[in-house]
């Protein structure tokens, strides 16, 4: 019985959820089929191009290297963030003495590294990988920090207690912080793509952001669009994929804190 | 009436102070207890009068300013081996993300026991409080009361000599609070363990206790300790309604309200 209606409402709940975008796709379909500006060219035409250019070896080309650099830039904001968010929330010393530079680091817009990047470490890929890593950093590390410092007395209390080995309780902690090591790393995950995107448009000859000004300094328009598209629906399968893998690890907080399960 | 060979547990002059800018302040003032292998004292008070520390202390969790406490002849430094501990706040001491299984499994993880026997242990616990049904339910898909039933579960599974309570049932109702206070009773004779008690509730100190050990407020320190007469079996309606019952609980009720006030303290 649940089985069918839980299916009827999983069916209602993606209704809703696509049905926007869908009548969206449609009314730029149709407002724009007569369109003679060649900015803004026929929805029509720029499918066509999405076809011509991103399932032809541009994928290999192009995609692959943007989602090899997201990939690793945003692994190493995320591991180096956690570890180094664990290390300064636990200890209120190196917090203390980490904090001002902290302060200063994270307003520093990430893209602003890319001229001194440029002539320190050149064009190649460690400088992409490293202006990502640089600005999603930021979001892990101070969620997690701020998660570690607020984990319960009465949990550590209890750890201590039942005298659990050090490795154990480090564990405990950073699972306990957890719901906001991810509220950390889906921010970040947002900051990488835009950092993916700006780097290659600035310093690439390769990847999306690269390949997207190409067309537009070519006056290839559609295919511009179709390389937008393209960055966007990345963007929401890569946002969709963190959101599944964030259900799944964070099952129990839900649950503890009394929050319903959302049907999409 | 003490002797000190069974005496498994005992605090000498323990006493805790803060400092605050210039001025020192006490939140327990040297405490003088023995406990006897396998008694089960209470200690009462009004809030304040340093009861949690006290426990902390004994726990190893907190430092003594003055004083040793000493368990099973050693001096406690750190939480010591032989101790299991049940806090009030039993939603915020169980792991919401293990299962109640997973919970009580945890400490004995990190003993040398085989698999089977570590198994055997949790699957007794979890009998014992009445929860083998829910060993594979989350902490937080049960009621407060059996969560805290989880909390003992996991004490007892460690098989502690010492088992210290902090005010475990005063978040509950007061029909699960009765219910919790009889499975104490019974779990304390069946695994012959030793129970050092904290709550505010004089009741429910008399009822269960053989000694309820009386801290003065204001960090008066220890003002009184009352044998509890009452026999071994007790029962939520006949003890309770009992003259000597009524007796105990005035004359300890009587040296919670009515302590001597340190001439520096003056409280409305």
């Amino acid at each position: 019985m649940t089985g069918v209606r839980g299916l009827r409402a999983a069916a209602a709940g993606a209704g809703l959820a696509l049905g926007l975008p869908a009548l969206l796709l449609t009314l730029w379909w149709v407002a724009s089929a007569g369109s003679t500006s060649i900015f803004l060219p026929p929805l029509r035409e720029i499918a066509a191009a999405f076809d011509d250019v991103w399932l032809s070896d541009a994928f290999r080309r192009d995609v692959v290297p943007s989602l090899w650099r997201l990939g690793a830039g945003y692994a190493t904001a995320v591991v180096v963030g956690v570890a180094a968010g664990y290390v300064i929330g636990r200890w209120a010393a190196v917090r203390a003495l980490t904090s001002p530079v902290l302060a200063y680091f994270r307003v520093l817009p990430a893209p602003v590294m890319i001229p001194v990047l440029l002539v320190a470490v050149g064009i190649g890929d460690a400088t992409k990988l490293v202006v990502i890593a640089l600005g999603a950093l930021w979001p892990v590390l101070l969620n997690t920090a701020d998660g570690v410092r607020s984990v319960d007395d009465v949990q550590l209390e209890t750890a201590a207690a039942y005298r659990l080995p050090a490795w154990t309780r480090h564990r405990l902690v950073l699972r306990a912080a957890s719901p906001r090591v991810f509220a950390g790393a889906r921010q970040a995950l947002g900051i990488s793509i835009i950092l993916m995107v700006v780097s290659e448009m600035l310093m690439s000859t390769d990847g999306l952001g690269f390949r997207v000004t190409q067309f537009q300094r070519s006056f290839a328009i559609p295919e511009m669009w179709s390389g937008v598209l393209l960055v966007g629906a990345l963007g929401f399968a890569l946002a969709k994929l963190f959101e599944l893998a964030e259900r799944r690890a964070l099952r129990w907080h839900r649950g503890a804190t009394g929050r319903q399960e959302e049907a999409w | 009436m003490v002797t000190s060979d069974d005496v498994l547990l005992r605090v000498a002059g323990v006493g805790k102070s803060y400092r605050a800018r210039e001025r020192t302040v006490d939140a327990l003032r040297r405490i003088d207890l023995s406990v006897r292998d396998g008694e089960f004292v209470a200690v009462v008070g009004a809030s304040g009068c340093g009861k949690t520390t006290l426990l902390k202390i004994v726990a190893g969790l907190l430092p003594a300013t003055t004083g040793e406490v000493v368990l099973g002849g050693r001096r406690v430094t750190e939480p010591p081996a032989e101790l299991g501990i049940v806090f009030q706040e039993y939603g915020r001491s169980l792991f919401a993300w293990k299962t109640v299984r997973q919970n009580v499994e945890l400490p004995l993880r990190h003993r040398s026991l085989g698999r089977a026997e570590r198994r055997a242990l949790v699957a007794e616990a979890l009998d014992a409080v009445g929860l083998g049904q829910a060993a594979d339910a989350y902490p937080w898909q049960l009621s407060g009361g059996m969560q805290q039933r989880v909390a003992i579960a996991r004490a007892i599974a460690y098989r502690p000599r010492l088992l210290l309570m902090d005010e475990p049932f005063s978040a509950v109702d007061a029909q699960t609070r009765g219910d919790l206070e009889d499975l104490l009773a019974r779990l304390w004779r069946r695994y012959a363990m030793t129970v050092l008690f904290v709550t505010h509730d004089i009741d429910e100190a008399v009822y269960l206790s053989q000694r309820v050990v009386v801290l003065g407020t204001g960090a008066a320190g220890l003002v009184d300790e009352i044998p509890v007469d009452l026999p071994a079996e007790r029962d939520q309606l006949t003890t309770r309604s009992s003259p000597r019952f009524g007796e105990l609980r005035a004359r300890v009720y009587a040296r919670v309200r009515h302590t001597p006030q340190p001439l520096e303290s003056v409280t409305p």
